[in-house]
């Protein structure tokens, strides 16, 4: 078997996929994996455990070639035809594409295999993802940020790695180390004490927009080792940022010493971060070494940065955002507020607290205390109790309608594609609805049982008035596949549809049910078969995300009910014992 | 003529003028060697490297060395219109392609040589030697503007070496290219015919054409 996978984009993005990579491994031992990636990260590649060869596109090359004059015309082309040629003579079974734009899509359309999973271009420039999740990564791009799914954990559930998340302790060694990294760390160590707290700074990003700022980050340093004495602080980076780097140090205002460039190659990199304690940083592709780590990674959103998309994914590592409503800004925006707001509201004053709490080990309540006074800043805690990456508040949360719906339907929506995958029937729904529970556990921690209980059962009734809608849309649906050549009669489908849609996506419980709706337009051009096939398809999909939104539910509010049953008995011996106590002290002193 | 520079090493003057430095030369070409690390650093360990402008070779001794130390086992390939280069480098290099080309002959005949038509097809990385092309006149110029492909007529010999990607152009969209002074990627993009979409070369060029959207 030969698999190639393919990724285009940054590093950062090449080591989020560490997970998926991972799984692919697992599910086809003595397969063939080939990589496919920028020439310029092609030494990522060392880091996947199990690769077989590395296919370097020559992106930089191409593209100079194809915009500078002095440069053959069809020294691109040349080019590119034979790397598709050759790379499309290995032979391979099945593709997966986890670049996701055009370029990747119309490359992976040409190199030939049986199956392709990901983005694909045919040469009518018709689109096929080979998978539901890589499917809603396309739709996710209009979703509400606290809706979607970290993209680490659609690459996972497009390679089917789910089902492996919960067999094995999937997480632990994502990356490979090397041993010449591990000497290169070691030596950067050197005569340290293991006792030290050790911290890392990524002071630098690809983009300034997205960078929090060096004078914030020299503060940080001072306030920590203020607080830290015995700590030590690294700042890390790439050899070409090294007069950067010592600069910087050297303009922090702590004793000789205590903070120190760490110019260190990518296998270097990885060996030193497990060396950490903490890992402080923007948005960068150490951020994702971090995440495959073992260090605490406190991210500093700022610029175009998507916690939510591409944020930190271990769970445990604190994201640190502002509440700029312009936050996130597009990638190629200028920034067009007169300071850079977002990187101000997070003040060196919050992240020295947080970056305490995690180096005294604090507990989870006492670091919502220590960082309550801190009200520009959303700090967010990194939760996989269900699986996929949760954001969840540090500022405890009301129940409200919108939070709990959005935890649920999450859960459903994962369900709901693994079950498009053909791979719901392997999962134990028992402890999914489980993992929901931690979830719920971990953002309202002070909600009891019976709070919850009811306002879900409020969310079912939702849903089954909700049920209601689809089964006379079943019916509607049935009368139509006899006559959905009929274009008015097509048209009174279509309007009713967008008036169920509407009704659906008033309501948070019922808005994430309605997305499949939301390709049933009224001004679609396609044949009366296509239309009437997205329609069936919307119809079938609306129906998944119920049967599965009111499992959850149901199975949910019995594990509730459960749980206040047994709150009511404890309190009731509690009750018993206190009253015991007393009767037998009052009759000690009669 | 041949003259001997100060470092002992033979330097062929063409017309009253010396080809490389009379000092120096071999210095001269390490040093022209070394400037071209950023343009060699793309070329594949199997690609051909082409440089116009043989002058006395030092320069091309020089970047043979340097491609041996990287392991290239490619092409190395010099062109030039003076005869009487290609002779003298004839003398000292081994294992490097000569080619004399003579401009009055045309496009269409330098890339039918069976010299030029086994390697122009392939990607392959372009070197200068500007003390050549300085001394050599319009001549160099022009097979320069071949290679590159880029004025009309060049880039209408070019396509002739690649009839697939010629037989799907549009007719009438492809007489526009002739109007464009220099042929790019997002000229082709226009001139593609309809009914060529589902063609592998198309599909190829809307790779080319994202990259530079």
């Amino acid at each position: 078997m030969k698999i190639l996978v393919v990724n285009l984009l940054r590093l950062g993005d090449v080591i989020a996929m560490a997970p998926a990579m991972k799984a692919i491994r697992l599910q086809n031992p003595g397969a063939e994996i080939h990589l496919m990636v920028n020439s310029n990260f092609s030494g990522a590649a060392r880091l996947f455990e199990g690769l077989h060869r590395v296919h370097r596109f020559e992106r930089d090359r191409i593209q100079a070639a194809c915009v500078e004059a002095d440069r053959p015309m069809f020294e691109a082309y040349d080019w590119l035809q034979r790397f598709v040629e050759e790379t499309s003579d290995v032979g391979f079974d099945h593709i997966y594409n986890f670049t996701h734009n055009r370029l990747s899509g119309w490359l992976c359309g040409l190199l030939q295999a049986p199956k392709k999973t990901g983005l694909v271009l045919d040469g009518s420039g018709a689109v096929s993802f080979g998978s539901s999740w890589f499917r809603h990564l396309n739709q996710q791009v209009d979703f509400d940020d606290v809706q979607t799914f970290n993209h680490t954990d659609i690459f996972l559930g497009a390679v089917g790695g789910w089902e492996l998340v919960s067999k094995v302790d999937f997480f632990d060694t994502l990356l490979l180390e090397s041993k010449s990294g591990r000497a290169e760390a070691g030596a950067r160590l050197s005569g340290l004490q293991i006792s030290t707290q050790k911290i890392a700074f990524q002071i630098s990003t690809s983009d300034p927009k997205k960078e929090w700022g060096e004078a914030r980050f020299k503060s940080l340093a001072e306030k920590l080792l203020s607080a830290h004495p015995e700590a030590r602080i690294f700042v890390t980076g790439a050899p070409n940022e090294r007069e950067r780097i010592e600069k910087f140090c050297k303009s922090c205002d702590v004793p000789a010493g205590l903070i120190q460039p760490a110019i260190l190659t990518l296998p270097g990199v990885i060996s030193f971060l497990e060396e950490m304690d903490l890992l402080i940083t923007g948005d960068t592709s150490i951020k994702h070494l971090g995440s495959a780590g073992t260090a605490r990674v406190i991210e500093l959103i700022a610029g175009s940065a998507d916690a939510f998309r591409t944020g930190s994914w271990k769970p445990g590592d604190y994201v640190v955002a502002s509440r700029e409503a312009c936050a996130p800004c597009g990638h190629s925006e200028k920034c067009h507020r007169d300071v850079h707001a977002c990187a101000i509201a997070i003040s060196p004053a919050a992240v020295a607290a947080l970056a305490s709490s995690v180096l005294s080990a604090m507990q989870l309540r006492d670091v919502r205390a220590a960082m309550h006074a801190f009200a520009t800043v959303q700090v967010y805690t990194v939760d996989r109790s269900e699986g996929p990456v949760q954001l969840v508040p540090l500022r405890s949360e009301h129940i409200t309608d919108h939070a709990l719906a959005l935890t649920i339907e999450r859960a459903a929506r994962r369900l709901s594609l693994e079950k498009r995958e053909g791979r719901f029937e392997k999962l134990d729904v028992g402890s999914e609805m489980l993992k929901v529970r931690q979830g719920l556990l971990r953002r309202f921690p002070d909600a009891r049982p019976t709070e919850l209980r009811h306002a879900l059962a409020d969310g079912e009734t939702r849903l089954r008035h909700a049920e209601g809608m689809l089964n006379s849309l079943k019916i509607q649906l049935l009368r139509l596949k006899e006559a959905f050549q009929d274009p008015k009669r097509m048209l009174e489908m279509v309007s009713m549809v967008a008036a169920m849609r509407g009704r659906l996506q008033k309501n948070p419980w019922t808005r994430f049910i309605a997305e499949p709706l939301i390709q049933v337009i009224e001004d679609d051009r396609s044949a009366p078969f296509a239309r009437f096939r997205k329609l069936s398809d919307a119809v079938q999909d609306l129906g998944i995300r119920l049967e599965i939104g009111l499992k959850l539910l149901r199975g949910l509010e019995i594990e509730l009910e459960n749980e206040a049953e047994n709150e009511i008995d404890k309190e009731a011996k509690n009750t018993n014992s206190i009253e015991t106590r007393i009767k037998n002290s009052t009759g000690e002193q009669a | 003529m041949i003259n001997v520079a100060k470092n002992g090493s033979q330097v062929l003057q063409v017309n009253g003028l010396s080809t490389a430095s009379l000092v120096n030369p071999d210095g001269e070409g390490e040093k022209w060697a070394e400037a071209q690390d950023a343009s060699l650093k793309v070329a594949g360990a199997g690609e051909p490297i082409v440089i116009l402008g043989i002058g006395s070779a030092f320069h091309i001794q020089s970047v043979q060395k340097k491609l041996r130390s990287k392991g290239h086992r490619g092409r190395l390939i010099a062109l030039d219109c003076c005869h009487e280069s290609v002779e003298f480098a004839n003398r000292s290099l081994v294992d490097v392609e000569l080619l004399h080309v003579d401009t009055a002959c045309g496009v269409d005949f330098f890339f039918a040589r069976h010299d030029v038509a086994s390697w122009v097809t392939q990607p392959f990385v372009l070197l200068r030697h500007k003390p050549t092309f300085q001394r050599s006149g319009q001549s160099l110029r022009f097979v320069e503007t071949w290679l590159l492909g880029r004025t009309p007529e060049a880039f209408s010999a070019q396509l002739k070496l690649r009839p697939q990607i010629a037989a799907a152009l549009n007719a009438d969209r492809s007489r526009r290219l002739a109007e464009t002074p220099l042929v790019s990627v997002r000229d082709l993009s226009k001139a593609w015919d309809i009914s060529s979409e589902l063609k592998t070369d198309r599909r190829l060029f809307r790779i080319l054409e994202e990259l530079v959207r």
